[in-house]
């Protein structure tokens, strides 16, 4: 039992170096585990959501706040579930693979894991009624 | 983090920090582009409506909000995974497909590898697979990825040691 918690914190001490970068990490007992550790590094990539999606959620966060901030009578709370909206044609971009600066990490713009469901997701709220009542009537608030 | 408490414009400024890290944790579980946006989009709904509730107990790179949002996210995908329980639709076909990275080091043996490395990864169970892209994608430490899964650091750490383990097997010829 101790031995497995010390491996596993060695390895997990392998693993912070290896996230900070460092093309040599200290190796722990075992050492095909860290290989795969910086196999999955590598296989992993950090995905970064469509340029068109990213700045359409914006649009909706503020109009949310803006209607959280205007109390309950601004609010709408009961309309049909619409379904999930997806950015106009205009915002679909498809932008170059990026690099996370912050955290060092490749991003990959648009994601790479596909398969053929799409999930259908409630309404979020009145905030977001609000802001799909504005875009009706006027465009993009 | 108290001026997006105070004025909810400001919340834009942890969107914007936090929104790849979201959506790539919806996209490796949900495996689809358009459920993780859907899943993208409750949890900053969700994060945004629960902000005036949330309370700060660290600073800097110590901020509890990290771990709060992903908690959040935990919360979203595995309803998602309830409602797609209670309503099944077709199987899922696994179709993963890493983009060739234009890094000229990154050979085709490379790449193989790392689909291989991928989809073994994929096959874990939803805890260890979530483990594991915690850890590799959004680079949370063992702690943090405890707050989040209900877990000591050391649970995490044997966890992901085992996680890897399996990868490592399913690796093997």
């Amino acid at each position: 039992m101790t031995d497995r918690v010390e491996t596993a914190a060695q390895l997990d001490t392998a693993i912070d170096t290896l996230l900070r970068g460092s093309p040599a990490p200290v190796a722990p007992d075992d050492g095909e585990l860290v290989a795969t550790a910086r196999l999955l590094r590598g296989a992993l990539p950090r995905m970064h959501p469509r340029f068109g999606f990213e700045e359409l959620l914006a649009v909706r966060l503020a109009a949310a706040g803006r209607a959280a901030q205007a109390g309950p009578a601004a609010a709408v709370t009961s309309l049909p579930e619409p379904t999930p909206l997806r950015p106009p044609a205009d915002l679909e971009v498809t932008p170059a693979h990026g690099f996370d600066a912050a955290s060092r990490r490749r991003l990959l713009a648009g994601g790479a894991i596909a398969s053929g469901v799409s999930l259908a997701l409630p309404i979020a709220g009145a905030a977001l009624v609000v802001w799909r009542r504005s875009r009706s009537s006027g465009g993009l608030l | 983090m108290e001026a997006a408490k105070r004025d909810p414009g400001a919340f834009e400024q942890l969107y914007r920090k936090y929104v790849a890290q979201i959506y790539s944790l919806a996209l490796y579980e949900a495996r689809d582009t358009h459920a993780a946006e859907d899943i993208t989009e409750w949890v900053f709904l969700k994060a945004l409506a629960a902000l005036p509730r949330f309370r700060e107990q660290g600073e800097g790179e110590d901020s509890t909000f990290r771990v709060w949002l992903y908690a959040i996210a935990r919360n979203v995908i595995a309803n998602e995974r309830r409602r797609e329980r209670r309503h099944p639709q077709d199987p899922l076909e696994l179709a993963l497909e890493l983009p060739a990275r234009d890094d000229p080091a990154t050979t085709a043996e490379n790449r193989v590898e790392a689909q291989r490395a991928l989809r073994a990864v994929m096959e874990l169970p939803p805890e260890r697979r979530q483990a594991l892209v915690l850890r590799f994608v959004n680079e949370l430490s063992a702690r943090e990825i405890g707050e989040i899964m209900g877990k000591s650091e050391g649970a995490v750490r044997v966890l992901i040691h085992r996680s890897l383990l399996s990868v490592r097997r399913r690796l093997e010829p």
